[in-house]
């Protein structure tokens, strides 16, 4: 009897001392279940806080292929619910795997369909996915997420730590029907949803700016298409529109050709907008007065031994109208007078050859060489727009810090971002980059620029009751096959602020490759001039005249 | 003799058992009801979650007929309304800052002009 109790008790010594860490570990893996929870994504706001991207509920589909009892009948039967293939179906059902895929997030009616069906092996499960409530209105601003909510491009990817929340493992208790257990001992670790962006774009702006992208595109044959509003004390974008763009809330494999934001990432010659730059850094350092006069050689020079063509076969002009009628001759012969070195210091400090810091992804810094690597030719082309690759986003700020007086801003896409539970974590502040140019330059030439508008190039960039200060471009495309440039192939622009005196917002209408009629005057400023009246009306800002 | 000893251990012994016995079966009332409740919160977690997914699906059907493009088109097509000319808009003085620049960093958006004076226009 002694002996027995002796054994016994060597026996529950060794289950419940020296096997304790081995039972805990087959006990803890019974009742204790380790998760991460799918965290909701981040909204993304616009300037007045309508929601751009939202999270939605999704189903997915997904097959144990050992249970589904005749895997050909069912791929017929799910064929044409996913709209996928019944030979793709049919290979991922004929697996050796306990798990499979068959399509992620798909529509709410889908769902119901294929629950009806009730195919053993056939299973969904609801996962979150983003959705885009005003479709394809900002989509590569706005940018896209992935199968997985992580962020593919525009904003969903510069700002994805913030949007996607974070998530630990966490461990609980659970009963013996795998109920979760309030008890001691459960790990909530930190569960936080995703933060909410606040971008500056503005919907409705926005809005404006794609229909009369669109309509302009459709007019023209275009193949690209960028407009950009920027709120030039600020340098809040408003609105920045490219075209081709897509849909977000498209299925389609389409969409992920367009991921890219063109108006940062798309480098081009900014042909006759950049005679404003020159003509900045002309009246800055004193080079020229507006009455100063140049002989534009009847409309053909040779510089250097290279031709250089102006549209309009002029002799004398002054400063005021070589801008005006954006004469290559005369603007290249003033041009002429300023070092490489003050050139390119003032390309610089405008803000060409460097990144911006929009914090869009793919921004390119341009191409401005350095002076020592320019040609004898180089400063006469530049003054013109020709050897200098810009972005889009670098030439509205440029514009914009014209339209500022002089103060080059920081073009900046999101002004706060909010956490889950409403509090600001980041605010993000205009930033004055530098000056650049005085105070008296920026004005003098503004005025210039509104004669430019008033009798020159871009009359059709008039808007009705607002004074336009703007430079009309048309830039020749570098064909690489040739080495040349293109005789057919060219981007139409207009760059411009309003109200000239008291001015609101800067705009960059650019129209790649246009058929027909190219020039910036007639492609471009016309679409100019329609963005800024309605711009102007919605902004409430009364009319001068 | 041994009615006296019974009776002193019932005496001293009852209350000691009782006690024990009312500690044990609040301590096993307690866990019960903790883990009723643990189950009744996981429950109305489930049931946030199903409520909010329904909402955000019903947003979704909600997007579907309020976005821009929409409004854009029932605006032109079915109604049609057309933009109002520039003389037909009546605005309201809006006494926007000058927009001098001073070499001080911005602090501030520029709608704040803008917005007190909705608020003025309000009041």
């Amino acid at each position: 009897m002694i002996l027995t109790l002796i054994v016994l008790e060597i026996r529950l010594y060794y289950i419940q001392v020296i096997s304790h860490p081995r039972y805990k570990k087959i006990a803890d893996k019974q009742f204790i279940s380790v998760r991460q929870s799918e965290l909701r994504r981040g909204i993304i706001y616009d300037r007045n806080g309508n929601e751009l991207a939202i999270e939605s509920e999704a189903n997915s589909v997904y097959a144990i292929p050992s249970s589904i009892a005749n895997p050909g009948k069912t791929a017929r039967k799910l064929a044409l619910l996913l709209d996928l293939s019944e030979k793709e179906i049919l290979k991922k059902l004929q697996t050796r795997n306990s798990f499979v895929w068959l399509r992620r997030k798909i529509d709410i009616e889908t769902a119901d369909k294929i629950k009806n069906l009730h195919i053993k092996g056939i299973k969904l499960i609801s996962e979150g996915k983003r959705f885009y409530p005003e479709n394809e209105l900002a989509s590569q601003v706005i940018g896209l997420a992935g199968l997985d909510n992580q962020g593919l491009s525009g904003i969903e990817s510069s700002f994805d730590k913030f949007l996607t929340g974070k998530a630990e493992k966490t461990f609980r208790r659970k009963d013996g029907f795998g109920r979760e257990v309030i008890a001691a001992g459960n790990d909530y670790g930190v569960e936080a949803d995703g933060c909410n962006v606040v971008t500056t774009i503005d919907k409705v702006i926005q809005y404006i700016a794609e229909v009369e992208l669109n309509r302009a595109c459709e007019e023209t044959k275009a193949k690209l298409g960028i407009i950009i509003v920027q709120d030039c004390q600020t340098g809040e974008i408003l609105a920045l529109a490219n075209l081709p763009s897509f849909n977000g809330n498209s299925p389609s494999p389409e969409k992920y050709k367009y991921l890219d934001i063109p108006a940062v990432s798309n480098i081009f010659e900014p042909g006759s907008t950049f005679k404003a730059i020159v003509a900045a850094a002309l009246l800055e350092e004193n080079l020229v007065r507006l009455k100063d006069l140049f002989y534009c050689e009847n409309g053909f020079y040779l510089s250097n031994g290279l031709p250089i063509r102006d549209h309009e076969a002029d002799g004398w002009l002054t400063f005021v109208q070589v801008l005006e009628k954006s004469s290559n001759i005369g603007i290249a012969k003033a041009g002429q007078l300023l070092k490489k070195d003050t050139l390119y210091q003032y390309a610089r400090d405008f803000g060409f050859g460097n990144y911006t810091g929009i914090r869009l992804p793919g921004e390119t810094p341009g191409i401005l060489k350095n002076p020592k690597d320019w040609s004898e030719i180089s400063l006469s082309r530049l003054s013109f727009g020709q050897g200098i690759g810009v972005t889009a986003i670098q030439l509205v700020s440029a514009f914009s810090c014209l339209a500022n007086r002089g103060v080059l801003m920081e073009p900046m896409v999101v002004k706060k971002i909010i956490d889950s539970r409403g509090e600001v974590i980041k605010e993000f502040n205009p930033y004055q980059v530098r000056r650049v140019i005085s105070y008296k330059t920026a004005q003098t030439l503004t005025e210039t620029l509104c004669q430019t508008v008033e009798n020159g190039t871009g009359k059709e960039a008039k808007t009705v009751g607002y004074r336009v200060a703007g430079k009309t471009g048309t830039a020749q495309k570098f064909d690489p096959a040739t080495a040349k440039y293109s005789e057919t192939n060219y981007i139409a622009s207009f760059a411009g602020y309003l109200p000239a005196d008291r001015p609101r917002v800067t705009i960059l209408v650019m129209i790649d490759e246009p058929q027909g009629f190219y020039w910036g005057g007639s492609v471009a400023a016309p679409v100019f001039s329609r963005v800024g009246l309605r711009v102007m009306q919605y902004l409430g800002v009364p009319p001068e005249s | 003799m041994e009615k006296d000893k019974k009776g002193k251990i019932g005496k001293y012994y009852l209350p000691f058992l009782v006690g024990f016995l009312s500690i044990f079966i609040s301590y096993v009332w307690e866990s019960s009801e903790v883990i009723t409740l643990s189950y009744r919160v996981n429950e109305l977690k489930k049931e946030l979650i199903s409520l909010e997914n329904r909402n955000c699906n019903l947003k979704v059907r909600l997007y579907r007929y309020i976005n821009l493009a929409n409004i854009d088109r029932i605006a032109r097509q079915e109604k049609g309304m057309v933009f109002p000319r520039s003389e037909d808009i009546l605005f309201l003085n809006t006494d926007f800052k000058d927009s001098k620049i001073s070499s001080k960093k911005p602090t501030s958006i520029s709608s704040k002009g803008f917005k007190r004076c909705l608020e003025k226009v309000a009041s």
